[in-house]
């Protein structure tokens, strides 16, 4: 039987898949434009693409010190719940 | 003491029997008791950065076009810098909002209204009209304009005095009223704009990820129209100049929401309220650019 799955690993894997595909359809008319067009998109690419990182760097120090500065909520975290109850409440509903 | 003699209503008797407690509706989702999951602490304000990263993009980008390293020619000119500064300051001013709606605990009404302020330095350097690009199998369909503009709502103004955007003769209604004299409303029409835009998107908070999901969806989409259009109308061209411009503000925002959404995703590891305010913002003034595209249209 297979481990159970990293949580952590699952949700990288989902958003780096969601972002590539976002990427690919934002991109897709490119090879129709000129040449001067394409340059350009492309510099403002890798200046986006570097974006990125510094953004997946900087986000958990600026979290820590949000969490030190007592910036913080609570997740209910009720995933699934809803869907439960409301099942449990239709199989009732006949007795 | 009147209550203590008449005792507490009787309200048991047929809600307690369990064919009508089955039909009770069911309990709502916050009466629910949480998980131990959900007992961690989740830092918010975590947009502070992707917002941050945002501005520096836009300013190092502005520095690359600047020189022409990005287009490998002449750079941009001056009406293209105040343009795109004031995009940059709204931006900013759309994030020092959203991170003092994290910290002072801002009531909605005012919220509500917070970005019409952010949106001011743009609207002072927006010159443009304000229309709607029709898909083309609308236009054939119906038979009206590709370009519908909508200037003549509110700026009749400034056609009185002589300085109003030109009506093109095909988007003129047939039975336009008489223009009262009115005092100058043509910014209002921008800021409610951008207060639509940014709460569409801020409404959305609190749900792990959507904010930042929604802002990839429809910045992908937009990145998307620019380039399609780009393609079509040529970079050389008034509208391919605007397409391109605001393809310049959204590739940043595609990657720096990207990011966010790695830490934001379902189980979130933070809270992106400050990004999701800014993220509103700067959708708003993505639209904003999106019609910015038609301003050199007025002037041919």
């Amino acid at each position: 039987m297979a481990p159970p799955a990293d949580p952590a690993a699952t949700r990288h894997a989902t958003v780096a898949v969601l972002a590539i595909a976002a990427a690919a359809f934002a991109l897709a008319p490119l090879p129709r434009c000129d040449h001067e067009t394409q340059r350009a998109v492309a510099v403002s690419a890798v200046v986006s693409l570097a974006g990125f990182f510094a953004t997946r760097a900087l986000i958990p120090l600026v979290a820590a010190r949000t969490l030190r500065a007592g910036l913080f909520g609570l997740d209910i975290n009720k995933k699934g719940q809803w869907r439960m109850e409301w099942e449990g409440w239709w199989r009732g509903r006949g007795r | 003491m009147g209550g203590v003699v008449a005792g507490p209503r009787p309200v048991g008797g047929r809600e307690t029997r369990p064919r009508d407690r089955a039909r009770r509706p069911p309990p709502s989702p916050l009466s629910i008791p949480g998980t131990k999951a959900g007992e961690r602490r989740i830092p918010e304000a975590a947009g502070l950065a992707p917002g941050a990263v945002f501005l520096c993009c836009l300013a190092v980008f502005q520095h690359l076009h600047a020189s022409g390293a990005a287009t490998g020619g002449q750079g941009p000119d001056d009406a293209w810098h105040v343009d795109y500064n004031a995009a940059l300051a709204s931006c900013a001013f759309m994030l020092l909002l959203g991170f003092a709606d994290d910290v002072l605990d801002i009531p909605w009404r005012v919220k509500l209204v917070l970005p019409g302020l952010a949106s001011l330095p743009l609207v002072v350097a927006y010159g443009g009209g304000t229309g709607v690009a029709l898909p083309r199998f609308l236009a054939a369909a119906t038979g009206w304009p590709g370009y519908v503009e909508l200037g003549w709502l509110y700026k009749w103004w400034a056609e009185e005095r002589g300085e109003g955007v030109a009506r093109p003769s095909n988007a003129t209604p047939p039975h336009a009223p008489t223009p009262p004299p009115l005092p100058p409303p043509s910014s209002s029409y921008m800021v409610a704009l951008v207060v639509f835009c940014a709460n569409a998107i801020n409404i959305l908070a609190g749900v792990n990820g959507l904010e930042a999901g929604q802002t990839l969806v429809i910045g992908s989409a937009v990145a998307s129209f620019n380039l399609a259009s780009l393609a079509a109308a040529g970079a050389a061209t008034a509208v391919g100049r605007g397409h391109l411009f605001s393809l310049f503000v959204v590739l940043p925002l595609l990657a720096v929401t990207a990011g966010l959404l790695w830490h934001n995703w379902y189980p979130s590891d933070v809270v992106g309220e400050g990004g999701g305010a800014g993220g509103g913002g700067e959708e708003g003034e993505r639209r904003a650019e999106q019609e910015e595209k038609t301003r050199p249209t007025h002037s041919l």
